[in-house]
């Protein structure tokens, strides 16, 4: 799995192409570390449009990620997720412990689910 | 717990406690409960990261899908998790509930197409052993190949007493 980062102003992305499985360990904790390190960071974006595949092992290492950023007081977001992808996400009902955004079908704007509440809310693109 | 006739939201509650202490961080167990009362007719289902446990009539017909609608066992901590089930009163002569794991679904021919439920519909709409029907068609589809995931199938009659 490819993973490049970008950091703009108080949001770091991470945009992973390929298969997301135990393989993609050690270059994905590679590059969480290095957006959790930044103090600047207040939100990690990971974009999953150009993942074709995610496994367990890829669930785990999104949950770790998580109590990590938890601990640093930074938010994670999952964005892009499509087809067997979002599925996977949706069946672990992820949306309830990670903001999960969508990109819709027009390309324009996101929608998210909030993740106590589950009521979608817009935001502009 | 069962035998003491403890209720299904107390037990999946003490399953992910106990889980959740236990097991490492960035592991989860994916995990259906089901409770079903055969006196008063009624399926009572706790699905966490599983597919859909399927209620199925004698046709073979689905009537009630019971899709995940919680995490996996052992992410939450206790005062997060959320033990609400979904209960459904049977209404048809002969029922059946099945499960399955996300491994059969996504059993994959030589050519890589997984298993999917519209297969798993229609061998369930066969009639007959259902159980048998569900496998015969998974293994046909498999080709000869071994699933990647495990491929596990339970079939539950829910017929009165």
């Amino acid at each position: 799995m490819q993973i490049q980062t970008t950091i703009r102003e108080d949001r770091g992305l991470v945009t992973l192409t390929g298969s997301f499985d135990f393989n993609a360990h050690k270059d994905f904790r590679r590059a969480c570390d290095s957006m959790l390190d930044e103090p600047s960071v207040r939100a990690i974006e990971l974009n999953l449009a150009r993942v074709e595949y995610l496994d367990s092992s890829a669930v785990g290492m999104l949950l770790i990620l998580r109590d990590r950023a938890e601990e640093k007081g930074k938010q994670i977001i999952l964005s892009g997720s499509t087809g067997t992808v979002r599925q996977v996400l949706e069946i672990a009902n992820f949306g309830k412990l990670f903001t999960v955004l969508h990109a819709d079908t027009m390309g324009h704007g996101l929608t998210a689910s909030c993740p106590c509440c589950r009521s979608p809310r817009s935001f502009a693109p | 717990m069962t035998e003491r006739g403890i209720s299904l939201p107390v037990i999946v509650h003490e399953m992910n406690a106990s889980l959740q202490r236990q097991i490492p961080r960035g592991f989860f167990v994916s995990a259906t409960l089901a409770a079903i009362d055969r006196r008063n007719r009624t399926v009572q289902v706790w699905n966490g990261g599983n597919p859909a446990a399927l209620l199925v009539n004698e046709g073979g017909e689905v009537v009630r899908r019971f899709d995940s609608d919680h995490l996996p066992l052992g992410i939450l901590p206790p005062e997060r998790f959320e033990a609400d089930t979904r209960i459904w009163q049977i209404q048809s002569g002969q029922a059946s509930l099945m499960l399955h794991s996300d491994g059969l679904a996504e059993a994959r021919s030589p050519e890589g197409e997984p298993f999917g439920e519209a297969r798993l519909l229609a061998a369930l709409g066969q009639g007959g052993d259902r159980h048998a029907a569900v496998i015969a068609a998974v293994r046909n589809h498999l080709g000869g190949a071994r699933g990647h995931d495990d491929i596990s199938l339970v079939c539950v009659d829910c017929q009165a007493d």
